[in-house]
């Protein structure tokens, strides 16, 4: 017999419906029982995007414009249906704080209403906060807003291994409050990005860290890396990677940044049995000039949609971390990750480099 | 010149597809099949063994199209990881892969049928992203419609599923 669209495998179904948004894979359900069954593919289901644009409705307003609104129904509908499906939620940096604190009051209500039950396979939790900057002072997260991620935060699942909460740019108070939130997931962490958490570059608290102890991988903006951080990171049995984060906040802070001091002792501590990283996140600033020296960075990673590495740029690392330096990762906006071994007589692999530039 | 001994050296093999229709390869064409990759690593086929492979699930029609596209993107970089949480686009077929794609609903579900048993990622996902661009924007009796689907449903079952998630509907 053959077989047709009606007895399509599950899986070839799964696959045609992760094209889908919402309504089209509704409309498909209703069409025989195969692809009802497809319609409930835990896959499709799994990781949940806030983006500022899924779960809103446009709306003009005569004042003020173009608006979205939040569809608070349907996104509590979304997250009684399949919020214990959801392995990862992403909150990606929007300006429309409203809309913001509505999904985060949603999420945190669900965490209420269902309790222990509530997404029992969310393995990954990451927000990203849209901070302003107008040329003098940045202006991160704080009161209300800060309040209902606090609240959310304590709720998270102790199946969650990954958590990252960036560009908060907290004062000291609030961003100790957040770094105690997720106490109760010291045991389950593994992978822990709080780039720019605080405001205060040097002073956050970091004891609530000294208890994670699964903790594999932790990233924190340059502007971070402190004595009282390394200290906190050297104490940590699992630690592997230390990864420091330039992006465009860094430039703001140069001058301190230039102040940093560390004693040696202590960067030969944290690097004997782990690897440290950084990360440049940077689109239009040369970057990479005013970092401090002593540093041990091992590999340099570039995340850059607009500009490319140039000759000169690799020169630059190689001058300054010569001594600890073996590798170079370069991504393009298309994705491509090309490798780079910096031994100490000179680049391997310049010709792969080379192609990537055209 | 190297480049022609090179061409020269490119070993083939022979494909048997389920109504014996025997097409000979590049070995290196053949190998975007994750399942061929594996049969061959798994018998470890010597290269000038001339036995074909069997293809049991696949007919002559389907597998000179399976070959035609991989043929036409052997040259492709290895897929790149997927990132989960964005939304996927299904406006990036290229161009060649839409006149590929311009047959019926029929030969397309068998295309995906072959694709999925070869194990062709590449292949698979254009293949399904096509069919996902005919069911979009589409009421469910135009899905129907469109791939000459049955409704198993009672009229009462069919109430429920619509009633079930309604709330996908909000615009």
């Amino acid at each position: 017999m053959k077989i047709k669209w009606e007895s399509a495998p599950i899986t070839i179904l799964e696959n045609v419906f992760k094209y889908l948004g919402f309504r089209d894979r509704y409309h498909a359900s209703q069409v025989c029982f195969q692809w009802y069954d497809a319609f409930y593919c835990p896959s499709l289901w799994s990781y949940l995007t806030i983006d500022g644009k899924v779960f809103t409705k446009k709306r003009k307003d005569m004042f003020m414009g173009p608006q979205k609104d939040v569809k608070h129904m349907f996104f509590e509908s979304y997250l009684h249906c399949f919020g214990s499906k959801i392995r990862g939620i992403r909150f990606e940096p929007f300006d429309n704080y409203f809309n913001l604190y509505e999904f985060l009051f949603m999420i945190s209500k669900y965490f209420d209403d269902f309790g222990t039950e509530a997404m029992p396979l969310l393995r990954s939790f990451e927000y990203a906060f849209f901070c302003i900057f107008d040329g003098n002072v940045t202006f991160g997260s704080g009161g209300r807003m800060l309040e209902v991620l606090v609240k959310t935060v304590r709720k998270l699942p102790s199946s969650v291994r990954r958590l990252e909460l960036s560009n908060l740019f907290l004062s000291y108070y609030d961003s100790s409050m957040l770094l105690n939130s997720f106490c109760h997931l010291k045991h389950s962490l593994v992978v822990l990005n709080i780039s720019n958490v605080t405001k205060d570059i040097r002073t956050a608290s970091y004891t609530a860290l000294l208890e994670m102890v699964n903790l594999e991988r932790v990233s924190v903006s340059l502007l971070n890396i402190s004595e009282p951080l390394i200290r906190a990171l050297c104490c940590l049995p699992a630690l592997r990677e230390v990864c420091a984060i330039e992006d465009e906040f860094t430039q703001i802070f140069t001058l301190e940044l230039m102040e940093t001091q560390c004693p040696n002792e202590l960067w030969a501590a944290l690097t004997l049995t782990r690897c440290l990283t950084l990360e440049i996140h940077q689109d239009f600033s040369q970057p990479m000039l005013l970092l401090p020296k002593q540093c041990p960075f091992k590999r340099v990673t570039y995340r850059s949609k607009l500009r490319r590495l140039t000759i000169e740029d690799l020169m630059d690392l190689q001058k300054i971390f010569h001594a600890t330096l073996r590798e170079v990762y370069v991504e393009t906006s298309y994705k491509t990750f090309c490798e780079l071994y910096l031994p100490l007589q000179g680049f391997v692999s310049v010709p792969l480099l080379l192609q990537l530039e055209k | 010149s190297q480049l022609s001994n090179q061409r020269a050296a490119m070993p083939n093999i022979k494909l048997q597809s389920s109504d014996n229709e025997i097409f000979e390869v590049e070995l290196e064409i053949a190998k975007q099949s994750n399942t061929i990759k594996t049969m061959l690593e798994d018998l470890s086929v010597s290269d000038d063994s001339d036995d074909p492979v069997p293809l049991p699930n696949v007919n002559a029609a389907i597998l000179k199209k399976v070959i035609a596209w991989c043929t036409h993107h052997k040259d492709d970089p290895p897929p790149v990881e997927e990132d989960e949480y964005k939304e996927r686009r299904t406006d990036d077929i290229p161009t060649w892969d839409l006149e590929f794609m311009k047959v019926d609903q029929g030969t397309l579900f068998e295309i995906i049928l072959a694709s999925n048993y070869l194990d062709i990622k590449g292949l698979l996902d254009v293949a399904c992203k096509t069919v996902a661009n005919m069911i979009k924007g589409k009421s469910p009796e135009e899905i129907r419609k469109t791939f000459n689907i049955k409704c198993d449903f009672t009229a009462e079952e069919l109430e429920q599923v619509r009633k079930e998630n309604e709330w996908c509907e909000e615009k």
